[in-house]
């Protein structure tokens, strides 16, 4: 039992690194410009998928594809945002989320006229690998995910506390006027965060791309869980995504566990709205 | 203003706006083909839904992404009391409705109560759609699990059960514009401005005195109610549920964007929005099925990323602003 207990709690913060990679990249953007981005899924879809095309056109590792993908969304996270997301900014949220979901729609059914619904998987073989302590399993690819999440996730701590342009960031979200008026460029540092997030995801997108299943709606489920997760630790909060994405990883992997596997994510997100009543703006949320 | 102004006549002439209702009613009597009316049905059940969704999430700005809890609730109640115990879903159906209510009653007793707001608001909505979905996935000894549960077939109106697809053509007709009169009669009451009170500043609504949680729950309510009768018609129109078809978030993301396109700040937007997309998109479906049927899904993503971007209100503001127009220039030429 024990053994099992302690087999469910390093699948649950495996499963919390995963949540973690998206959750990072969506916060990243609440903070700076107060809105959710609701495709993010969807950006984590492209992403695998590019890295999927990288290795089977050019057989590119998808571990070394991380510094490529990561460009590419970078550069599109530049475009997407000077074309869609900077005039919805002062938007109401209703208008805003129109505009997101017809952005989710766009990129789903563009994939699927480009390379049909079928799923897709990059096979490595390090991925089907798992290292064993004693009787617990811990799969390869998984721990990968958890560490470059954890890794992706200190460099941008670092980026933000350490760099004029981090400190940049950290400003705008802070108070976007009294940055403005000290000379900050309100408008390209929130074009450079958005693109940030979107190279965030790049990265996640290329650690999960050879362990998850690669097609057109994949980045639906995903976008359903950093949702709870970022709002569960507070919207634009960097620790809260961490605790986040751990506790809903944590709570689903030991309902699984004790109980029944389809019920766990019903409960992990009972927890969810039972925290909210208690902590209306998450768990490390500022009130606003 | 010159005596011919067809507007002027109409203002003299209410009795003329119901001419189009009455037509409606009229059009089962026309050789139409089933799958015509079918479309009917389903552009009627969505404006339907569209237009209770607007209530809480249109009118007192409190986006819900999860209406289809409350639309699951409904559809399942109904199916399960009448699987089980062979009672009609009439009574059923209202149970169901009782059941939807109560439960946003909760939820938005626990939400608004504790201010909860905006995206956190957006989001436990969601949560709360994803939840109902596992339980009843999960408890598949009472509710058949994923494989869905079946609506016995009697074929008896007792048993909210017609041959036709007209007859429910003409309910779903009925239902449609009691919720279209009731919402308009909110739009143009005081519970109404209350709820756009706290849709444009909710800390300026409650400083003059609003109540703005009961009126919240009050809208969330009456919403939930009404989303709930809409499950219920569905669990009798396809006598066959699935937890992913009635709370699938396919659904709630396709009711919240098409009452958005038509407008959701107006009585008459969702159901414009629904009558425009629909038999677009079953059209589409008809014809490019299977060949490129995601091309015109595409189109439709664009189209709601431009109306969202330039049409502040939607596809109902063209109208507002056409009818603000045309009253501004004829008070402007009544005063030279």
């Amino acid at each position: 039992m024990s053994v099992n207990l302690l087999q469910g709690l390093v699948n649950g913060i495996l499963a919390g690194g995963i949540y973690m990679t998206i959750a990072v990249g969506i916060n990243l953007i609440y903070g700076v410009m107060h809105i959710v981005n609701y495709a993010h899924g969807e950006v984590l879809m492209v992403g695998m998928y590019i890295a999927y095309w990288l290795f089977t056109l050019a057989g590119v590792n998808p571990y070394l594809a991380i510094p490529i993908v990561a460009a590419i969304l970078f550069v599109f996270g530049v475009l997407l945002h000077k074309s869609v997301i900077e005039p919805v900014l002062d938007l109401p949220l209703q208008r805003q989320i129109l505009i997101f979901i017809g952005l989710i729609h766009v990129f789903q059914n563009s994939v699927m006229i480009l390379w049909s619904p079928n799923y897709r998987s990059i096979g490595i073989p390090i991925t089907r690998e798992s290292i064993r302590i004693s009787f617990i399993r811990i799969p390869i690819g998984r721990l990968l995910a958890l560490i470059i999440a954890l890794a992706s996730a200190l460099a941008l701590h670092y980026f933000l506390k350490n760099t004029k342009i981090g400190k940049f960031i950290v400003a705008t979200s802070q108070d976007p006027e009294a940055s403005s008026a000290l000379g900050i460029d309100i408008r390209k540092t929130r074009t450079l965060t958005f693109a940030l997030s979107l190279a965030l995801t790049g990265i996640a997108a290329c650690t999960l791309s050879p362990i998850y299943f690669i097609f057109p709606y994949t980045g639906t489920g995903f976008n359903i869980f950093a949702f709870i997760i970022i709002t569960l630790g507070g919207l634009g909060s960097y620790t809260g995504a961490i605790v986040g994405s751990i506790i809903v990883g944590l709570i689903e992997s030991l309902v699984c566990l004790l109980s029944d596997a389809s019920i766990a994510t019903a409960v992990a997100f009972l927890v969810f709205i039972l925290i909210l009543l208690f902590r209306p703006s998450g768990i490390m949320g500022r009130r606003e | 203003m010159s005596k011919a102004d067809p507007r002027d006549y109409l203002t003299r002439n209410r009795y003329l706006f119901y001419i189009p209702i009455v037509i409606l009613f009229f059009i089962p009597l026309l050789p139409i083909p089933i799958y015509v009316m079918h479309v009917l049905v389903l552009s009627l059940l969505f404006a339907y839904l569209c237009t209770s969704w607007a209530l809480i999430s249109g009118f007192a700005g409190q986006v819900s992404l999860g209406h289809t809890c409350f639309y699951g609730i409904g559809a399942y109640t109904t199916t399960l009391l009448f699987h089980y115990y062979g009672l009609t879903p009439w009574i059923g159906g209202i149970i169901g409705i009782a059941f939807s209510a109560i439960f946003a009653f909760i939820l938005g007793y626990a939400c608004f109560r504790f201010k909860v707001r905006g995206p956190y608001f957006t989001f436990a909505t969601l949560a709360s759609t994803v939840i109902l979905e596992g339980l009843f996935v999960s408890q598949s000894q009472i509710t058949g699990g994923e494989l869905g549960i079946e609506m016995p077939y009697i074929g008896s109106p007792l048993y909210f059960q017609f041959t036709e697809k007209t007859h429910y053509y003409l309910v779903i007709l009925v239902l449609w514009l009691c919720v279209l009169f009731l919402s308009r009669r909110i739009q143009n009451t005081k519970f109404g401005y209350y709820l756009f009170a706290i849709r444009e500043d909710e800390d300026a609504a409650e400083a003059c005195g609003i109540n703005t949680t009961k009126y919240k729950i009050f809208a969330l309510v009456l919403s939930a109610a009404l989303t709930g009768f809409g499950g219920v018609f569905h669990s009798q129109y396809y006598l066959y549920i699935t937890p992913s078809a009635v709370y699938g978030l396919d659904r709630s993301f396709q009711i919240s964007s098409t009452a958005l396109v038509g407008g959701s700040n107006v009585w008459f937007g969702p159901s414009l929005g629904s009558f425009l997309i629909n038999p677009i998109v079953e059209w589409t479906r008809a014809t490019y099925g299977g060949t490129i049927y995601t091309l015109p899904l595409m189109i439709y993503g664009l189209l709601m990323i431009l109306i969202g971007r330039f049409l502040p209100e939607g596809i109902s503001g063209i109208i507002q602003r056409l009818i603000s127009y045309k009253r501004e220039k004829d008070t402007q030429k009544g005063r030279s």
